[in-house]
């Protein structure tokens, strides 16, 4: 990929939150709510809305299960979401390069 | 973007080259170590299905061919070992992914010392039984490298290959007196529990890569926000929230600390008395060789009770816990295949050769939190084992034995072990 063409910019990553949660998913492929929530300092409340938007975007998978009694809701990366989170940071480096 | 980032140029462009490397780094890496589990897996199986047959008196090979079919698969699985080095010279991934290549890494290594330690040994005793064991810890080792790759990507599969290898452990440790079968088992594993995943890594990492010249659905028509300032800061963003090996724990301290100085000081005990420097007596013996398995199992069930609802805080900490957990594991396996070999053959030097597999694989699991934490002494902890398995194995049957593994349980188990509640105690107040 070469160039940078500003319009490739993926608006469902586009956000400080989305970003921060497909960074840590392209790292660990597999995280609990609970972990997504304290390594990025979120609120359920907002972390749920985010991932309910990637998840629509077809970028991660939410799986809700249980861990002996307690609710478990675990978070996947899928590959389409890999894929264009890929894409998202080639076209912020491609921004960086050309205007620096 | 929330924070603002103050940085250099250069910090810049290693935030710029960082996130290039880091977003397609999961499925490289995971290319590259099914690349490398794929042949080994394959020209290692088929070696030693060619010898399981020669064993069984199916197949005879005249001495050039011998030759050739000893040395025949190290040669390309140097050149893809060369190749995979060459091509993850640059990458750079997140902690999880950095731990997980690690992970795969240390099977090499601990693979190389219990080839040097154990060859020698068998030459230098002339005992196939000992040759035949190494295999064995390999397998160990292997349900040990799956066991963390499950446990740090949530993959059922892979947890199978990790009992599949633990499974061919025990399988091989029952056929040492049927070499044929043994070997026919040993080729068969390498090609189902080797072989197969490394082809099944490679196509999953195929299916993740970014295409060439993407399109999509979610792409607007201009961010008018999205200034070069915001962009760095979002690059540096992503460096900082994946990169943290300082944030990496390895929970535990306390098992380590407890665990170094029982068996230190038991070890010193009876190397003291081998040596004819002390005298225990029978009752000393008992005495010394139960009351600290005694003590740290007491001292384990109290911190798994303690600890049973505690969750790794992230994705770095799982995975070199998942590591050490390996290590654990694989030690649990060792211990009745070398309690076993050593009952059944009669001979004291199999047991001694426990503790020797036991550094290698505590060297493992340390170089795995070296490369996740990016730590000297972390380093230096891994070099200390891996020394330390190389000494015993030099020294074995001397009383010195006892006392080199005395003090690496005190120098790298104990003393790491009490650094880690230091940082642990610290990071909490």
């Amino acid at each position: 990929m070469t160039g940078f063409d500003v319009n490739r910019l993926d608006d469902a990553i586009h956000g400080r939150l989305r970003l921060g949660i497909m960074a840590y998913l392209a790292d660990a492929e597999a995280a609990d709510f609970n972990e997504l929530k304290g390594v990025l300092e979120a609120t359920q409340g907002n972390l749920s809305v985010h991932l309910s938007k990637l998840e629509d975007a077809g970028y991660v998978e939410i799986v809700k299960g249980y861990q002996g009694k307690k609710p478990l809701t675990r978070v996947h990366i899928t590959p389409a979401g890999r894929q264009a989170f890929a894409r998202y940071i080639e076209v912020l480096s491609g921004l960086v390069e050309k205007r620096s | 973007m929330g924070r603002i980032f103050f940085k250099s140029s250069i910090a810049e462009a290693a935030d710029l080259v960082f996130a290039r490397s880091f977003a397609g780094e999961g499925p490289r890496a995971q290319a590259s170590a099914g690349l490398v589990f794929f042949w080994a897996g394959l020209l290692y199986g088929l070696q030693t299905l060619v010898y399981a047959a020669i064993e069984a008196g199916w197949l005879t090979l005249t001495p050039p061919y011998g030759l050739w079919l000893a040395i025949g698969p190290t040669l390309p699985f140097l050149g893809v070992i060369a190749y995979v080095a060459w091509r993850e010279r640059k990458g750079k991934g997140g902690v999880a992914t950095r731990a997980l290549t690690a992970s795969y890494t240390s099977a090499g290594l601990l693979n190389l010392v219990i080839a040097v330690t154990f060859g020698w040994l068998a030459i230098s005793r002339q005992s196939t039984t000992i040759w035949l064991l190494y295999p064995i810890v390999i397998c160990a080792m292997q349900g040990a490298v799956w066991y963390a790759a499950a446990l740090i990507r949530r993959k059922l599969w892979l947890g199978l290959v990790s009992a599949g290898w633990f499974v061919t452990t025990l399988a091989l440790t029952l056929l040492m007196t049927q070499v044929a079968a043994y070997l026919f088992c040993l080729g068969i594993a390498l090609l189902a529990l080797m072989a197969a995943p490394g082809y099944v890594m490679q196509r999953l990492a195929a299916r993740e890569r970014a295409p060439e010249r993407p399109t999509s659905e979610n792409a607007v028509e201009a961010h008018t926000d999205t200034d070069p300032q915001a962009a760095r800061e979002a690059l540096a963003f992503v460096k900082a929230l994946v990169d943290r090996g300082e944030q990496v724990q390895l929970s535990g301290g306390l098992l380590l600390l407890s665990g170094g100085l029982l068996y230190g000081l038991q070890c010193l005990l009876h190397g003291l008395d081998m040596s004819g420097s002390v005298r225990l007596g029978a009752l000393g013996h008992l005495i010394n060789g139960v009351l600290p398995t005694i003590l740290f199992l007491i001292i384990l069930s109290v911190v798994l009770w303690r600890d049973r609802h505690k969750t790794h805080a992230n994705a770095g900490s799982r995975a070199i816990n998942a590591a050490f957990g390996g290590v654990g594991l694989a030690n649990l396996f060792m211990n009745l295949v070398f309690g076993y070999a050593a009952f059944t053959q009669k001979l004291w030097l199999i047991w001694m050769l426990y503790p020797i597999s036991l550094c290698a694989l505590m060297g493992a699991g340390w170089y795995v939190a070296a490369v996740a934490k990016r730590r000297l002494w972390a380093a230096l902890v891994c070099a200390g084992w891996f020394a330390t398995a190389v000494l015993l194995a030099w020294r074995v049957e001397t009383p010195e034995y006892l006392l080199i593994l005395s003090g690496a349980l005190v120098l790298l188990m104990a003393v790491p072990g009490y650094l880690l509640m230091r940082f642990d105690a610290g990071q909490r107040a």
